[in-house]
């Protein structure tokens, strides 16, 4: 009877941890997703306050880049513009604990059909947050199927009303 | 299998007995960290929701948090602004599972979400 016992407690123990790395995960998730939130909205913010931004808009419509890929070592793009909304994106997501792993603006497509509406933006942001298990950095290193229990990431988009 | 010797009949009753005590606190206390943490996910909703009016440029009354979260009795919220940038934290008093607990006094940390937005210029 008391090996019964001893196996349930194991069971318990062993089902709470596995819990509460998951739950830590989603935790994480979720702050990622606020940091996102919080970078698009900068981004937004930095875009709709400059005299600039029409002229950026066209920049972006004939085709140039303002982004981060972290993945692909992008950093940056076109104008003193992007170069101030990717600073403020970074500031915001940094504010919330988090780092941009992508970070996309792009001219609305609504502006593409019409010439006298203000310069409309999309900005899409990914972040990343450190999950449950970051500190253990060999084995999150060597981790390709659970990543999400190393780097939590959550995305966000805005868009600038004119 | 051996046998119970005389005098040794009802032995693993009793220590199944002793020991169901030791399994029921090993599943409060993970209850009692599943909610800790299900509050912890509601102050960062809460702080979520709060800092995204309070960033707007237009929000004349910023709602209280009560207002958005009727279970957040007794919590707080604080809002800051510097930096072009609008700060909230939100702090719940921990839930205890078992009436009557007070999980202050135990050193439970309070469930708490801090969240920054930028300010929107009008």
């Amino acid at each position: 009877m008391l090996v019964i016992v001893v196996v349930i407690l194991q069971l318990l123990v062993l089902g709470g941890a596995v819990a509460s790395l998951r739950i830590a995960a989603a935790t994480a998730a979720g702050h990622a997703t606020i940091a996102a939130d919080a970078a698009a909205h900068a981004a937004v913010v930095t875009l709709t306050a400059d005299s600039a931004r029409d002229d950026f808009e066209i920049t972006l419509q004939a085709g140039a880049l303002c982004a981060i890929d972290k993945r692909q070592s992008v950093d940056g793009g076109a104008g003193q513009l992007c170069a101030a909304v990717i600073a403020a994106a970074q500031d915001a997501a940094q504010r919330n604990g988090a780092v941009i792993v992508t970070l996309q603006v792009g001219a609305d497509p609504r502006a593409y059909v019409t010439t006298t509406a203000p310069a409309l933006f999309d900005v899409i942001v990914e972040t990343e947050v450190p999950g449950p298990l970051a500190r253990l950095s060999k084995l999150c290193a060597d981790m390709q199927q659970r990543e999400d229990l190393c780097w939590a990431r959550g995305w966000s988009a805005a868009r600038s009303v004119g | 299998m051996r046998r119970p010797a005389r005098g040794e009949g009802g032995a693993e009753s009793l220590e199944f007995l002793g020991a169901v005590p030791f399994a029921v606190i090993v599943a409060l206390v993970l209850w009692q960290i599943l909610v800790v943490v299900e509050q912890q996910a509601e102050a960062a909703t809460d702080a979520r929701v709060l800092v995204r009016d309070a960033a707007l440029c237009d929000a004349t009354r910023h709602p209280g948090l009560r207002d958005i979260d009727a279970g957040a009795a007794g919590g707080t919220a604080t809002l800051t602004t510097a930096g072009g940038y609008v700060t909230v934290t939100v702090t719940l008093p921990p839930q205890a599972i078992l009436p009557g607990a007070d999980l202050n006094r135990l050193g439970v940390v309070p469930p708490s979400a801090t969240v920054s937005m930028r300010h929107e210029p009008c």
